[in-house]
């Protein structure tokens, strides 16, 4: 291949960018000189670095070619994986050095057999957190071990022990371990520095300012950093004895581990305290023997057995009298190193963040349960005037005093009242995390307290960008707040996509060749699922059940019936769905790309099943336009003009679910079929520039679900999200929607939730 | 389809059938068969349905017929059809038929799974008329006062397709079952399996935690039967390790990751 022939090759594979020749010239000039396999594989990657960052992919070009050699052929992908986790996870200087020396970061560690790789194990312990926590927890990367309560920091790597099962059992150890510090108030535990020998419950959750932090407690300490390793010790200790409780199988396996472990992570050149430290270590977590210094001390050997929470702090005193010297630097262990610390200021936070959101949905239910029961009715209420002002006032203008609050936990404490199961989850929540559900919460739903209630500030009035030449159409939204539509309130408009040429669809379809060939013939069983009808009255075959019966029938003096035949009929799929996609500038990169693949491989076996379904697209910028991009029609046939539209599907600007929801479900209505069904694809929060936010687009977003649901439309939801999952169920209903953090799989799960919700 | 005509009291129970109650769901179906009210019985599969419908048979003393339904399942298969024997023909009661004659109890088991137009004949039985019309006989059955209808279905993750009709399902008095409480849970699978109680609360616990899955691609977790089952395995000496195997874990998915970390699950638990 010549240099001319490479450079057009190139310009094809990241059409529709055109990249500067300048850039492009000196790379090409050293592609050219590659073995012809070689540079095949260098540029089979384009397509999927170029998309998420196209300087990444002229590095990985420019570098790749004196590398692409030494790496064997099947590792290629994989090794380009790391290097995009990397660019996302640490930026471009980062994947760099992955390029560049991928001996020594990618190869060298893949061959240390018994270095685990969180990467490779990735998925397999999310999941086993989320069982075992029971809860939407996440994991990431950092070197020391830690928890903030909802996401778990393992570091990338664990090759201590000498087996690769070993070291994996360390990242399950350590990641439950975590798991049990929040569990068992690891992070509610505070120390009072005036009374040393006292803590506080964390059941009385009193006011923050009042209580002493333990990062403070440590810190008025002369070597706070000993004193933390003696909290995170005594706390192991405890987590340690509930493991044997609860998960014996975990506890036999780790102290398995013990001496191989100890082993590895003695270090003898350790000052005197850090000695001791260790000491306690193999005591307190291994049953080791008991140290000598240690017998001296006067607390009772129960407490040193099995501490409670209350416990941790006078032990942590007495521990650090005995070993702290003034003089002395104190080092880690390296069996601590291991296990982790413990980041108060981050799980507060996030401790805090979670109580909010929860008190939030609580205010948000009673809200709900006022309105039901009547005590708000004295409130005045103007509706159909969509003007900022009027919120403010039906909020403000509701019947006051403290009465209400009362009222409205009376209505809670009442056995009678129907209370929805998840508000009576999450009071369950609320009592298990503070104790009581604090009064502030019931005055903030009875809008006395302003603290209680976040108030949205109110749209910026700028130039409202339109479409001049359009009309639009006027939809209603809801507002949680007055529990009443803001009429004509969105105007919606319908518009073509601008036509950009790509290959992309081209390059799409060829890199899932495969995967489609095995969906088609998935979704040719579904059309097909032919079945036999019996009682016809024609058909191929007699069907013989019916004609027993009818002979039966005329025996007995009945005239028979005439229907005697079984018919081979085609399931008759009368179904019509409208895909929803989020086109908000979010999406952006990644995310975006790999929509546009799903669409791609959707599009195709839509095809072959032959259900009615059209795809309609969505992004605006205040309520005064909202976009909606039509890519293709309920009864359009798929062809090249479908591609040319997804082809030109790119992130815009904002995510006003509610009217995109409203809209299509007009148009679903309009349309002839038995069953219809709404999928809606989107990214994270309904948010638009306005104050289309927080609780107002979640409710919004749910309303406009619920009437769809309300005229016969089927609704479900795909998100594409890493965080924040606590408003998906309020929001779209438990059952209803799929939540995929790993967007890699969203093709293949947006395909089988057709099949499945349509099987 | 042949019929063999089994006698009504091969459906009397006569043992009481092991039942823990988790609420108060046995007063609500008394109460409910007294008033002569159709009951439906939701919730995810194997949490006991079935066995409340036969401990309230049992408590009742009603004769019990259990209909599996399918999307083959004719109305003649229901109320009962003419058959041809030797030169006569013979009248021969569906399960439905059989039931309302007798005032048993006649319970229909995933009722979602048979066609909507097999469903409608259920119709006038379970409202206040509680009448079965048998057009080939000329016959309208008024149901006896010991007569009860039941039927179940499993609302989780399902078709669009397939949904209760409205006008079926407003007739029925509701009881949703999902998984008892661990401490209970453990206490059904200790008996069931006959295997000791700290045993069982590990099984629950494992089941617990499939359950925590459901978001992240695990639709249904561990159900009880599948413990019982797992229960089952390691009374017959395999082992703890390999009964959570194939008794539980690969019943539950085929995924790699999943199964991947359900393996660590039952590793941590036992
Ligand atoms: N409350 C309970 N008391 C006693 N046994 C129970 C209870 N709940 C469940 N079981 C046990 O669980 C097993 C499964 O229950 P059952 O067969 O009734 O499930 P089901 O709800 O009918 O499931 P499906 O929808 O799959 O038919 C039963 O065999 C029984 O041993
Ligand atoms: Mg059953």
């Amino acid at each position: 291949m010549n240099k001319e022939a490479c450079k057009k090759l190139f310009y094809e594979l990241v059409y529709p960018s055109l990249p500067n020749e300048w850039e492009v010239d000196g790379i090409i000039e050293e592609i050219v000189e590659l073995p012809h396999s070689l540079r095949e594989q260098l540029f089979e990657q384009i397509p999927v670095i170029w998309p998420v960052s196209n300087s990444l992919c002229l590095s990985f070009l420019e570098d790749g070619v004196r590398v692409i050699g030494s790496i064997p052929s099947d590792l290629v992908p994989k090794w380009v994986r790391a290097i995009l986790s990397r660019y996302e996870q640490q930026g471009l200087g980062s994947a760099r050095g992955l390029i560049v020396n991928a001996e020594e970061s990618f190869l060298a560690p893949l061959r240390a057999r018994n270095m685990v790789r969180f990467e490779d194990i990735s998925k397999r312990m999310l999941f086993y957190i989320r069982g075992i926590s029971g809860e939407s927890v996440d994991i990431a990367l950092d070197p020391i071990p830690y928890t903030d309560t909802t996401t778990f920091y393992v570091p990338p790597t664990i090759s201590v022990m000498g087996s690769y099962q070993q070291n994996q059992l360390l990242y399950k150890f350590i990641l439950t371990l975590h798991w049990g510090f929040h569990f068992l108030g690891t992070f509610k535990i505070c120390a009072d520095a005036g009374k040393p020998h006292s803590v506080n419950s964390a059941h009385e959750v009193g006011d923050p300012e009042e209580r002493m932090v333990l990062s403070d407690f440590f810190s008025a300490l002369e070597s706070p950093d000993l004193a933390a390793d003696l909290f995170f010790l005594i706390e192991t200790h405890r987590v340690m004895n509930w493991l044997k409780e609860d998960l014996p199988g975990l506890t036999n396996e780790f102290v398995q581990l013990k001496s191989e472990l100890l082993r590895a992570l003695d270090y003898p050149e350790l000052g005197k305290v850090s000695s001791k430290l260790t000491q306690l270590c193999s005591f307190l977590l291994f049953n080791e023997e008991q140290p000598q210094w240690l017998k001296k001390i006067k607390i009772s050997p129960a407490i040193f057995l099995a501490p409670s929470r209350e416990d941790t702090v006078p032990l942590l005193n007495v521990l650090y009298e005995q070993i702290a010297q003034p003089d002395e630097l104190y080092r880690r262990p390296l069996l601590l190193e291991l296990l982790g610390k413990h980041d108060f200021n981050r799980a507060s936070a996030e401790i805090e963040r979670k109580r909010q959101v929860m008190k939030e949905t609580f205010i948000l239910h009673l809200e709900a349960l006022k309105n039901k029961h009547g005590s708000s009715s004295k409130q005045t209420r103007s509706t159909g005037i969509p003007d900022e002002a009027d919120q403010a006032v039906a909020i403000l203008t509701e019947n006051t005093a403290e009465s209400e609050s009362s009222q409205l936990r009376q209505v809670l404490d009442n056995p009678e009242t129907e209370l929805p199961a998840e508000l009576v989850a999450l009071m369950e929540q609320i009592k298990e995390d503070l104790g009581h559900i604090p009064p502030s919460y019931f005055s903030a739903a009875s809008g006395v307290s302003g603290k209680g209630f976040q108030r949205r500030g109110t749209a910026p009035v700028g130039s409202e960008e339109t479409h001049d030449n359009m009309e639009g159409i006027l939809l209603d939204e809801w507002d949680y707040r007055r529990n009443g539509y803001r009429k004509n309130w969105c105007r919606i408009y319908e518009r073509e996509l601008p036509v950009l040429h790509s290959t992309f669809v081209a390059a799409t379809l060829d890199k899932h060749r495969g995967l489609l060939i095995k969906l088609r013939r998935q979704f040719e069983f579904m059309k097909t699922n032919e079945h036999f009808v019996r009682r016809q009255r024609e058909g191929d075959d007699l069907d013989l059940d019916a004609i027993v019966e009818a002979r039966g029938d005329q025996r007995a003096g009945i005239s028979p019936s005439s229907k005697l035949f079984v018919r081979l009929q085609r399931n008759e799929r009368d179904i019509a769905t409208i895909f929803l996609v989020d086109m908000s500038n979010s999406t952006e990169g990644w995310v975006g790309t790999v929509i546009k693949e799903a669409l791609v491989l959707l599009c195709e076996v839509m095809d072959v099943a032959g259900d009615p379904y059209g795809i309609l697209g969505f992004s605006g910028m205040r309520r005064s336009r909202c976009d909606l991009y039509r890519i293709k029609d309920i009864e359009e046939p798929y062809n090249q003009n479908i591609h040319q539209r997804i082809n030109s599907i790119l992130p815009r600007e904002y995510t006003r679910i509610g009217p995109a929801l409203r809209y299509a479900s007009g148009k679903l209505k309009s349309f002839e079929a038995r069953t219809r069904l709404l999928v809606t694809i989107t990214d994270g929060k309904p948010e638009d520039y306005d104050d289309y936010k927080g609780e107002y687009a979640i409710e919004d977003t749910r309303k406009a679900l619920m009437e769809a649901r309300g005229s016969g439309i089927h609704t479900f939801c795909i998100t594409v999200d890493r965080e924040a999952h606590e408003y998906l169920p309020q929001m779209f209903g438990r059952g209803n929607y799929i939540f995929i953090d790993e967007i890699d799989k969203l093709p293949m799960r947006m395909i089988d939730m057709y099949r499945q919700l349509t099987g | 389809m042949t019929f063999i005509q089994s006698s009504l009291e091969e459906h009397l129970i006569t043992e009481e059938p092991f039942y823990l109650p988790v609420g108060d769901e046995i007063e609500i179906g008394v109460a409910t068969y007294e008033r002569k009210l159709p009951l439906l019985l939701k919730g995810p599969t194997g949490c006991g349905k079935t066995r409340f419908m036969q401990f309230l048979a049992w408590r009742l003393g009603r004769p019990l017929i259990t209909v599996s339904c399918h999307d083959d399942l004719s109305t003649s298969d229901l109320v009962g059809r003419y058959l041809v024997k030797g030169d006569e023909t013979i009248w021969v009661d569906g399960p439905l038929t059989r039931a309302v004659r007798a005032g048993g109890i006649c319970y229909l088991d995933e009722i979602v799974e048979a066609r909507k137009d097999t469903t409608v004949v259920i119709h006038p039985l379970a409202d206040d008329r509680r009448e079965l019309p048998i057009d080939k006989l000329g016959q309208l059955l008024i149901a006896p006062q010991q007569f009860m209808l039941g039927v179940s279905y499993n609302p989780g993750y399902q078709s669009v397709l397939k949904d209760l009709k409205t006008s079926t399902r407003q007739r029925f008095v509701s009881l949703s079952f999902s998984y008892p409480e661990e401490s209970l849970e453990a206490r059904i699978v200790a008996e069931e399996a006959g295997i000791d109680l700290d045993l069982a609360r590990r099984l629950v616990r494992l089941a617990t935690m499939s359950r925590g899955l459901r978001e992240s691609g695990l639709p249904e977790g561990a159900s009880t039967r599948l413990l019982i089952n797992a229960g089952l395995l390691i009374k017959s000496g395999i082992t703890t390790r390999t009964a959570c195997m194939v008794g539980v874990v690969e019943s539950l998915t085929d995924d790699p990751d999943l199964l991947g970390s359900l393996v660590e699950m039952v590793d941590a638990v036992f």
